[in-house]
């Protein structure tokens, strides 16, 4: 990594309560994220990635959820535990744009209701005007007119935008966008990844990108993190997991994508375990896994370094480097 | 096991209700000057009422007649509001329309309006109460029937079925009957709650069931004349909750159940 | 939104049609001819001439259809003939019947709206805690309690042991309490458990956590997302609730002899006093009619996808 980190994460583990007993959905992890760059995460559905995003703006109910481990944002510690002292991070340091644009809009508000939320008195034309500014920016079609649309009149792309316009208006350095294209369709969704990369460029904004999409994920991201099962299987540079990806999973994962292979589009065999699901202890790939033998059901492997920024979690990695 | 027992205490009530004429200690229309109003007793357990009837007599007799009505209401409505709904479902088309459209509108209509333009046909009685309440109760179970049976129409056994030549009322016995049959469950058995206060609500009115037979809501009616005597109100009144708490407990745990099953 | 109401509307004619005609052929089907019903109602001698003479006041020799449609426009002009029990114009009987009643529900409403919605949020807001179980137990009783008894047992409470509230009548303020809570009880509980589920359901609304993670606290994310939208569904039912409730207003009528219509049409029922029965029977069409048409505006002012006629 070369730039210096904006997000640092340690250890972070997140654990769901069921009856008496704590079930893992994230495992015990660490990360980090660049300072104007653009960290991506992929996984299956069902990974933990949507729950490692939520865990990092600490928007857990500590009744139903365990989170452990540290955040540190800009240096200093996240308080990711205590709901109300995360109030002063949420949309002013760090911000989220959420996968479906028109159930994360309150249906009897207009868009602009929602940009003004929390505004009184003379601080109303003011935000008013800031508001159809920042939708102007996100190249919205007559920004004045949507401000006083009901969220059900608009469309995909037009709520994507007014929701990133929402998001970017407390200023925060990192947005995190969760599967931010998956309910758009395509010409859209380049559109909006287009537009998030500007926004990097043109404002320095961090980005966490979340998808279990490669394509969008390969084409956004400078560095990937790859989940499974709530675990870290491998991250590294983009360049480097796509010229040479070492884990099983990574490897899996690419060759599903047409693009990536020349052979015929192989669908991964099974399905990743559901969250509490016994694994049996051992790696929780190995049922899926074409090269698993009988080391791998005793004890899960850990994350070891493969090379200079290349680290993955497979005890067979050394005999499974390149395809 | 809590729970259990909740469900018990009231099955047994209603078993001893329906056993009045064994059960019964004193015949519950016989009326004895000379004790009226007793108290609590060994021969009177629950006391007399004004006539120096036995409490606990009309009490079980009236559970009786009460809880029997309200289930053959029950029973009447929703045979004929599935049946209805079913086939409305299965045909779709104009006889849909009509039949959601009917039921739309008289969905929240009063039903005292009801009962009051039958009663003054027919007469006071419990008949008319039944047949008024039958107009109005057939319209839940149409419904839900009829949605339950348009999604279980787009089902591929059903098509599978109907492909094979199967008659329609072949295919709605075997396999849309049956499916939705679990569904409707906790709707009767809130449904048979509503109808017992809806019951002895109009005998309470004196509409239904007429003087001297007992039925818990005309119980209450009586008693009102006598408030320095609660007893009269008191039993009959605790048995219509307690046996409508049961049945919206058993209703809501037969819906969690099916929540579970469909998860 | 001005099409949607007459859309909504013009649903509820033929209800209003339908009703009239039963009102009307309630006196046809009747096992007794109505002209001697009308003489035995009035403790006239049923001879000949007595019958002859009714049958041309009421002017029964006309056939049935001329007669509806006459007796319509009779109607329509506020019309509804005289009672047979007091001899005054049904209309004005109505009229104050229907003053005391309006005052029973309104009441009534106000208990629900009120109680229901402080203990749906404090239900849903402390979710298991000890006033969550204390609420919940009482939507389970409220909801099973006949009115009749709750009615009674209110009083032999408040107004024969305690003696703090007067045992019936309509009077003073103070005898309303008793009444307009008997009627509500049942809908509070309703409407209790209704808007502590739909207040847990509208928390794990995507647009809820969405206001957190723009920085919204806890406390403002509820009042103004979930509570709000929560809400809606209950106004909803409300508009749906409005026959039980007249139907629940005739009972607690005539426990606290709250001289309004539903103890009216009882003793009218009684009495065989039929154009009393058919001027209520419109009565509460029409009243159903507009309560729902009211319900559906506030629903509609209240949701810009109605409002706007946006696909439902």
């Amino acid at each position: 990594m070369t730039g210096e980190n904006l997000l640092v994460a340690e250890g972070l583990s997140v654990s769901m309560r069921e009856g008496e007993t704590w079930i893992p959905v994230v495992y015990p992890g660490d990360m980090a994220i660049e300072r104007g760059g653009c960290t991506g995460i992929i996984g299956e559905s069902g990974c933990g990635k949507s729950m490692l995003c939520k865990t990092l703006l600490g928007l857990h109910d500590p009744g139903k959820w365990q989170v452990r481990g540290q955040v540190f944002f800009d240096g200093e510690r996240v308080p990711i535990e205590a709901d109300d002292r995360m109030d002063a991070f949420r949309g002013r340091r760090m911000s989220m744009i959420l996968q479906d644009p028109l159930s994360a809009f309150d249906p009897r508000m207009t868009i602009g209701a929602h940009f003004l939320e929390g505004c009184k008195g003379k601080q109303k034309a003011l935000r008013r005007r800031e508001a159809v500014e920042w939708l102007g920016r996100m190249y919205m079609p007559e920004p004045e007119a949507v401000m006083k649309r009901y969220p059900f009149e608009l469309s995909g792309g037009m709520l994507q935008r007014a929701m990133i316009a929402l998001s970017l208006m407390g200023e925060p350095e990192l947005l995190i966008a969760d599967e931010p294209t998956t309910a758009l369709d395509s010409t859209v969704q380049r559109e909006i990844l287009w537009l998030l990369a500007r926004l990097r460029e043109e404002r320095g904004l961090s980005l966490l990108l979340v998808s279990h999409d490669l394509k969008v994920i390969s084409r956004m991201a400078d560095w990937i993190y790859v989940m499974y099962a709530g675990r870290i299987v491998e991250q590294g540079p983009v360049n480097v997991l796509l010229e040479n990806p070492i884990h099983p999973y990574t490897k899996g994962l690419f060759r599903s994508r047409p693009a990536y292979s020349k052979e015929r589009l192989t669908v991964m065999a099974g399905r990743p375990p559901r969250i509490g699901e016994d694994t049996g202890g051992g790696c929780p790939f190995a049922p899926r896994c074409p090269q698993a033998d009988a080391a791998c059901g005793e004890g899960d492997s850990k994350l070891e370094r493969a090379d200079e920024d290349h680290f993955v979690r497979c005890r067979h990695w050394k005999g499974k480097a390149g395809l | 096991m809590k729970r259990k027992f909740f469900l018990l205490l009231p099955a047994l009530l209603v078993l001893i209700c329906l056993l009045a004429p064994v059960l019964a200690p004193w015949d519950p229309n016989k009326a004895d000057p000379t004790i009226k109003f007793a108290k609590m007793s060994a021969s009177h357990w629950l006391g007399t009422d004004y006539l120096g009837r036995d409490i606990f007599s009309r009490v079980l007799w009236g559970g009786r007649r009460t809880m029997g009505y309200a289930a053959l209401v029950t029973a009447a409505s929703a045979v004929f509001g599935t049946c209805l709904g079913m086939l409305s479902g299965f045909t779709g088309g104009v006889f849909d329309s009509v039949v959601m459209k009917g039921s739309d509108i008289l969905r929240s209509f009063p039903g005292i309006v009801l009962v009051l333009i039958v009663v003054s046909v027919r007469g006071v009685g419990i008949g008319s109460v039944c047949l008024a309440m039958l107009l109005v109760r057939w319209i839940w179970y149409a419904r839900m029937a009829r949605n339950l049976t348009r999604a279980e129409m787009g089902r591929t056994a059903i098509l599978a079925s109907r492909l094979s030549g199967s008659s329609w009322l072949k295919i709605l016995r075997r396999h849309i009957f049956i499916s939705i049959l679990p569904e409707m469950l906790p709707v009767l058995s809130l449904d048979f709650g509503g109808a017992l206060l809806a019951i002895s609500g109009y005998s309470f009115l004196g509409l239904g069931i007429l003087p001297p037979d007992a039925e818990w809501g005309m119980m209450i009616n009586d008693g009102r004349n006598y408030m320095e005597h609660p007893g009269m109100m008191l039993w009959p009144g605790l048995c219509v909750v307690f046996i409508v708490i049961s049945v919206n407990l058993l209703g809501d745990r037969l819906r969690d159940k099916l929540e579970v099953r469909r998860s | 939104m001005i099409r949607y109401l007459l859309k909504q509307m013009l649903g509820l004619v033929p209800l209003l049609f339908l009703v009239s005609a039963a009102a009307f052929f309630l006196i046809r089907l009747l096992p007794v001819d109505p002209a001697t019903a009308y003489l035995n109602s009035i403790n006239a001698p049923v001879t000949e001439e007595s019958l002859q003479l009714v049958k041309e006041e009421l002017g029964l020799e006309d056939p049935v259809p001329v007669q509806y449609v006459k007796w319509l426009g009779q109607v329509l002009q506020g019309d509804l003939g005289n009672s047979y029990q007091t001899k005054r114009p049904v209309t004005e009987e109505l009229k104050t019947d229907l003053k005391y009643t309006g005052i029973l529900a309104l009441a009534a409403l106000v208990w629900v709206l009120a109680l229901s919605t402080v203990f749906g949020i404090l239900s849903a807001e402390r979710a298991n805690s000890f006033w969550d179980r204390l609420i919940r137990g009482f939507t389970f009783v409220g909801a099973a309690i006949p009115k009749f008894w709750l009615g009674f047992l209110l009083v032999y409470l408040f107004s024969l042991k305690w003696g703090v509230l007067p045992v019936q009548g309509a009077t003073s303020l103070s005898c309303l309490v008793l009444p307009s809570f008997t009627l509500a009880c049942s809908y509070i509980a309703t409407y209790t458990k209704l808007l502590r589920n739909s207040i847990l359901e509208m928390k794990n609304q995507p647009f809820v956590t969405y206001a957190r993670i723009r920085g919204f606290t806890r406390r403002q994310a509820v009042w103004r997302h979930v509570i709000p939208n929560a809400l809606l569904p209950v106004l909803t039912a409300l508009g749906l609730h409005i026959g039980g409730m007249l139907s629940g207003a005739v009972i607690v009528e005539n426990v606290f002899s709250w001289p309004g219509l539903g103890r009216m049409c009882v003793s009218a029922v009684a009495a065989r006093n039929y154009p009393m029965i058919q001027g209520y029977i419109l009565l509460m069409a029409v009243i159903f009619v507009a309560a729902n048409l009211i319900s559906d505006m506030a629903c509609a002012a209240l949701n810009p996808r109605i409002r706007l006629g946006g696909n439902k």
